[in-house]
């Protein structure tokens, strides 16, 4: 997150006009499965409405009829009446928030559920152009704010604007000369609320923007705290997140500047409408043509007329703010997933694990052949489908930097082979490919003859048992970490696996051995001992192909090698790809590639790339000149 | 707790008081406007009624573009320091986040952070903008509409009041019953976004592993419990908020029934009791009112305790009061050093310590090599020097003084570390290779480029299409490995520090570029204190001092040569390494 606005990521601002009806109509497709519950609760409103109105009339009649006549027994029932009434509103209100607050949690429920569902779909190129803390953001803040919409906004609205309908109504009745008096003015509110409307809504986008750079920044930062520490950047982080947090406050200030306007003017309306009523209603009670009572109820229904436009109003704001939130989440949604099941996914039995590369070609989206921002935000979240979207990157007018070119080799079912070159060459960028993590450009892979693209992706990666480069560690526990979700895995397993690779040893020195906890990123374990970790995992999942990126280059020569007799017994049978820049690693496979700048130039035994006396060798003699 | 309230309400009193003055005013002209009416209707049957109306209708619209304007300044008085306060914590939050130590860290999550620097603090300023806000209105209300009532009529006005009693033991126990709840579904919410935090940093495992499902499940689980805490809270608030508006509107019927007896009777005039209905009304929204700021009240307060929880996590690791200022020369000393970890969550501290007794002493500019099995305590003992950690036992010095002596930041100024783990941050190449720099002049920039060239990284950059300005995801994802590695190496040297510090910076480079930069280093940095942890080779040709470890503690220092004569288990590590070579040279 750099503090210049510039950034790696992809842009995160929404422009452009306001499609209110369009997010409205999508965000009630997410009621619909509770249209009953939601149908109750509006029954319930519009039963409490009815009791509200009834309140000021039921004074007037108590002033007129009992008051007036000296009717006592009259007001006696009228009160009564005023009781049950009080009675009724109490229960009305009692169920109606708990059914208002199960319908706004359920549909939060399916929302959140829905968006992190689809996240799980994703593509890497999202994530790599997403920081982490925007998508929480994303997941929590924003489906957060619309919850507010569903749980009190929408029925408020509904409400409110029952309310406004059912005092017109009765208002008209008692006496549409002074209705049509006092709500005149009211026809002023059309054009203010036109007029605020996009400046709230910008505001909101803001906030919601800025609050998500807020996210992005703490997760980034948090995680890189020591590396602050250690080169003193916590004055220029803190001065950077100052400016993001100011940003924050700025947008937020500006909607209470438009927001606090609004609520001014509907005040000031409202003091005008009452105070034509007192003239020309009080007129009109002292020529007679009216009773005081209804007068006075109609003072009151005035009064009243405006407090749900007040409410509107506020709502309103919460409105704008959920608005701005939908259309973020919505914006992920509609991102289609870059690499995507085919329609119908070829089934993958138990597989040999043969691997085929064929003339594949392959680039990064790059910053250079990202298109200008328009571009940017359409292909990103417009309607594009996958295809589109990739050629959108590719067909530049430069040619993409491919990192991988032409490169085509198989490996038999069963064979192992180990892929070595410079850094950078594009080794790890194979295995990205063959797990599917990318699409080619060009060419094909395949296995047992598949094209990869044809498989279904949970098939195709439930075959393989990935040791990652980066090593990644959940927190939780051990046993966790091993079997991630898999509940097929026995403990008897994993201590078998882990004795296997020497994990056990430190995980049987933790308090609570298997079941004890791991932090973050399992930082209180040192990097070997996270490596073997991830390896044991690997292991675990008894996968067709093993696919080890560097997973001993943390590990000392002694515990490799007693490692290297496990990947012996482990990889009999089992197609494998190890990648490795200690040479020592790859002793036991049967063929080495060599790739070099993307390229693969050479493949063959390890003798016989020594007696080629290529680059491999080159390689070699450097490694054991010490 | 509530001290803290108090702080930042201090820090925005004059706007505050404004704000309550604002307010003030509003209510004020809203509790005389039923007088208004009153008089209205008492005058309705004077002979000259429509112009004397006419005056009080002007009268109510004048106050009323008032009350308009001061409904305007009361919210930018409140909300807007409000908004002010957010910011305030959330900067000192994180300001103070940065002074905590590692420890701190290790057993924090990063979701769990976000959760409290949005919406805990969101949860706090609600405090200061409804909360307080309808709290003012709250007791403007209470202290002057009784009065009013008080004098248009003292009976009705105690009749109309009987019930009031019972809402203190009802409001506190509601309130406390709200207080626990919100603390519950705070900790859910951070549970939340936790778990999302980390699937989406770890999601490459989770797609090779197929854990896509798994997941889904696992999230619904917490959104579940999620849900039903809010319900539970909502049960509460469903008794709340709408007893409150009962005992209201009892109040009223009361005033309506007593009251309407009171008019036939000929007691009190019709525009009396007409005000008093109108000001029974305005004591309803006070009820409401109650109830809500109860309820922010009780969130708000459960949301500051969460955030005070890390305001009052304690920085271990801080500058004395009076620092050594020095110049560093470079040499390091361990005395009788030991190290042991605190225990995660309820886990007591580890048996075994993670430095046990090690004494080692680095001369300055020489170059010294540790080594030793995974998990031995290497990166443990380089941990202590930049002070990522203090040792639990003994004291470590660099040039004969304690390093607790230093100032923090002059220290790790002078201290050049390549961390085990990367992390590079999402900036530009040229900004992660000089963090720390503020400004970039032409002399930090060549000295950005010279680093990378020692560290063999020059040439990779060159080839990218940015340069030194390719910007880069987070930890760096668009670039291999080996190139983020040599990156950091590269950050640490554009220090120009005294002591480097690398920590097997060369897992994930090619042995053959390990090398070279190591015998670029020899030439171009000479006088340097260097500590390389490295599992291979080519570290020995270049270490004047080899140091090997073993289960915490150093078993056995000297030169290569020496080792070796000792034939002890460095000697047995090198054969085996040499072991592994000469079978390959014979296959
Ligand atoms: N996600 C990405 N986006 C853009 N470029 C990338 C990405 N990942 C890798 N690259 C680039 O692709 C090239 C090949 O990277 P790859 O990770 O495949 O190298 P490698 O051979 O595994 O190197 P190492 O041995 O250092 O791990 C590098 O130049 C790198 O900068
Ligand atoms: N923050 C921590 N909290 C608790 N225990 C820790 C912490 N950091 C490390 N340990 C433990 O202390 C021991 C030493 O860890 P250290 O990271 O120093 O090992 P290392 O020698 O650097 O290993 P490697 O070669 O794998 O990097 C290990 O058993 C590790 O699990
Ligand atoms: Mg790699
Ligand atoms: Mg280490």
């Amino acid at each position: 997150m750099s503090g210049h606005g510039k950034s790696y990521h992809l842009d995160d601002e929404i422009l452009g006009k306001v499609y209110d009806h369009t997010l409205m109509k999508r965000l009630f497709g997410y009621v619909r499965p509770y249209y009953a519950v939601f149908a109750l609760a509006l029954f319930l409103v519009l039963l409490s409405t009815v009791c509200f109105l009834i309140g000021p009339a039921l004074t007037g009649s108590i002033i007129d009829i009992g008051i007036k006549q000296k009717n006592v027994p009259a007001l006696y029932s009228l009160c009564a009446l005023y009781l049950s009434i009080t009675v009724l509103s109490w229960l009305i209100s009692f169920i109606s928030t708990n059914v208002l607050a199960y319908l706004g949690q359920k549909i939060m429920f399916d929302l959140k559920s829905r968006l992190f569902a689809h996240l799980q779909n994703m593509s890497l190129r999202f994530f790599d152009k997403n920081p982490v803390g925007r998508l929480v953001t994303r997941v929590t803040n924003d489906i957060g704010t619309l919850s507010d919409l569903f749980s009190v906004g929408l029925v408020t609205v509904f409400n409110d604007v029952v309310m406004v309908a059912g005092l017109v109504v009765v208002m008209f009745w008692m006496d549409a000369y002074l209705t049509l008096v006092a709500l005149s003015i009211a026809l002023l509110l059309i054009p203010i609320t036109i007029f605020f409307k996009a400046k709230i809504r910008n505001a909101y986008r803001d906030i919601r923007l800025k609050l998500a750079q807020i996210n992005a920044y703490l997760a980034e930062n948090i995680a890189g705290i020591r590396v602050t520490k250690l080169f003193n950047r916590e004055n220029k982080n803190l001065e950077l997140f100052n400016d993001i947090n100011d940003g924050h406050f700025k947008a937020c200030r500006r909607s209470i500047i438009y927001d606090g306007s609004f609520v001014s003017s509907v005040t000031i309306l409202r003091a005008v409408s009452i105070g034509l009523v007192i003239y020309y209603g009080g007129s009109a009670v002292s020529d007679d043509t009216i009773k005081l009572g209804v007068w006075v109820a109609f003072l009151t229904y005035t009064m009243h007329f405006f407090n749900p436009i007040q409410d509107l109003a506020d709502k309103y704001t919460l409105f704008q703010a959920a608005m701005a939130s939908a259309e973020r989440v919505f914006k992920i949604l509609d991102t289609p997933a870059e690499i995507v099941d085919p329609e119908k996914p070829v089934p993958l039995p138990a597989i040999r694990g043969e691997i085929a590369f064929e003339n594949v070609w392959f680039a990064y989206p790059s910053d250079s052949d990202t298109p200008p921002d328009a571009r940017l935000n359409e292909l990103q979240f417009g309607q594009v489908t996958p295809g589109d979207a990739q050629e959108g990157f590719t067909v530049k007018d430069k040619t993409p930097l491919y990192v991988l070119k032409n490169i085509a080799f198989s490996v038999k079912a069963g064979e192992s082979i180990a892929i070595v070159g410079i850094t950078g060459s594009g080794k790890s960028t194979i295995i990205n490919l063959l797990s599917r993590f990318y699409d080619v450009d060009k060419g094909r892979i395949l296995i047992d003859g598949i094209d990869i693209r044809n498989l279904r992706q949970s098939e195709l990666r439930k075959q393989m048992g990935i040791v990652l480069q980066d090593v990644f560690i959940f927190s939780g526990t051990v046993l966790d970490n091993i079997c991630l979700g898999e509940k097929t895995i026995s403990l008897e397993k994993c201590r078998e696996i882990a004795n296997y690779v020497h994990a056990d040893t430190f995980i049987e020195q933790l308090p609570n051995q298997y079941n004890g906890s791991v932090a973050e990123r399992g930082v209180t374990f040192s990097t070997g001992q996270r490596q073997l970790l991830s390896f044991t995992r690997a292991l675990a999942f008894a996968p067709r192909i093993l696919i080890l990126d560097e997973a001993t280059s943390s590990i000392d020569v002694e515990t490799e090698s007693y490692i290297q007799d496990a990947i012996k017994k482990v990889i009999k049978g089992r197609t494998s790809i190890i990648i490795a820049h200690r040479l020592s690693t790859i002793k036991n496979v049967d063929r080495i590639l060599v790739i070099h700048h993307g390229e693969l130039k050479e493949i063959g035994t390890h003798q016989e790339l020594l007696d080629k006396q290529g680059i491999y060798y080159k390689l070699y003699k450097l490694q054991f000149k010490a | 707790m509530l001290k803290r309230f108090l702080i930042y309400f201090r820090r925005y009193k004059a706007q505050f008081l404004l704000g309550i003055l604002f307010l003030a005013i509003v209510d004020l002209i809203d509790i005389i406007q039923p007088l208004i009416i009153m008089y209205a209707v008492d005058d309705l049957s004077k002979p000259n009624a429509p112009s004397i109306l006419l005056w009080y209708a002007i009268i109510y619209m004048g106050l009323g573009v008032l009350q308009g304007r001061g409904r305007f300044w009361y919210r930018i008085f409140f909300f807007g320091p409000s908004y002010k306060i957010a910011r305030d914590i959330r900067n000192e939050l994180f300001s103070h986040l940065q002074t905590l130590s590692s420890n701190y860290f290790n057993r924090t999550y990063t979701g769990d952070i976000m959760s409290r620097a949005t919406s805990d603090i969101e949860a706090v300023r609600q405090f200061y903008a409804m909360g307080m806000f309808i709290g003012a209105d709250l007791i403007v209300y209470v202290l002057t509409v009784p009065v009013i009532m008080f004098f248009l009529n003292v009976k009705l006005t105690l009749l109309s009041l009987v019930l009031l009693p019972a809402l203190p033991f009802f409001v506190n126990r509601m309130g406390n019953l709200i207080h626990n709840r919100f603390k519950k579904i705070q900790e859910t919410a951070a549970e939340i976004s936790t778990y999302s935090q980390e699937n989406f940093a770890g999601i490459r495992v989770v797609k090779s592993f197929a854990q896509e499902e798994n997941q889904k499940s696992g999230f619904k689980q917490i959104n579940d419990k999620y849900v039903d805490q809010n319900l539970s809270i909502a049960k509460v608030e469903s008794v709340f908020s709408p007893t409150l508006q009962f005992i209201a509107a009892a109040s009223v019927l009361i005033v309506l029934y007593f009251g309407g007896k009171e008019v036939i009777g000929g007691t009190i005039s019709d525009g009396t009791f007409v005000a008093f209905t109108l000001y029974m009304g305005r004591l309803l929204w006070p009820m409401m009112a109650l109830g809500w700021t109860i309820s922010i009240f009780q969130r708000s307060s459960a949301s500051m305790q969460r955030l005070q929880e890390i305001f009052g996590a304690k920085a271990e690791i801080i500058s004395p009061p009076q620092p050594v200022a020095k110049k560093l020369e470079g040499a390091i000393e361990f005395k009788n050093v030991g190290l042991a970890y605190q225990g995660l969550g309820s886990e007591n501290t580890q048996k075994e310590p993670a430095l046990q007794g090690v004494n080692l002493k680095i001369p300055a500019g020489k170059t010294v090599a540790i080594m030793g099995p995974v998990g031995c305590g290497k990166t443990s003992l380089i941990n202590l020097i930049p002070r990522l950690f203090d040792p639990t036992e003994g004291s470590v010095l660099i040039d004969g003084v304690d390093l607790r002596q230093y100032d923090l930041g002059d220290l790790r100024k002078q201290i050049g570390f390549a961390p085990q783990d990367v992390f590079l941050f999402s900036e530009s190449i040229k900004e992660n290779i000089g963090l720390g720099i503020q400004d970039y002049k032409e002399s930090d920039i060549q000295r950005i480029v010279t680093s990378a060239k020692l560290s063999m990284v020059g040439a990779d950059i060159e080839g990218l299409p940015g340069k030194y300005e390719t910007l880069l995801g987070e930890r760096g994802v668009n670039l291999s490995g080996g190139q983020k590695q040599r990156i950091t190496i590269a950050r640490a040297l554009a220090k120009k520090p005294k002591i480097l510090i690398l920590d097997d910076c060369f897992a994930s480079v090619d042995v053959d570029t390990e090398s070279l930069i190591l015998d670029e280093f020899q030439s171009v940095l000479p006088d340097l204190t260097t500590i390389i942890i490295s599992h291979r080779l080519p570290v020995v040709k270049v270490a004047d001092i080899i140091v090997f470890m073993e289960k915490g503690q150093v078993v056995e220092t000297g030169s290569h040569s020496e080792l070796l004569a000792r034939k002890g288990r460095y000697a047995d590590f090198y054969r085996q390494q040499q072991l592994i070579t000469d079978l390959e040279k014979i296959e």
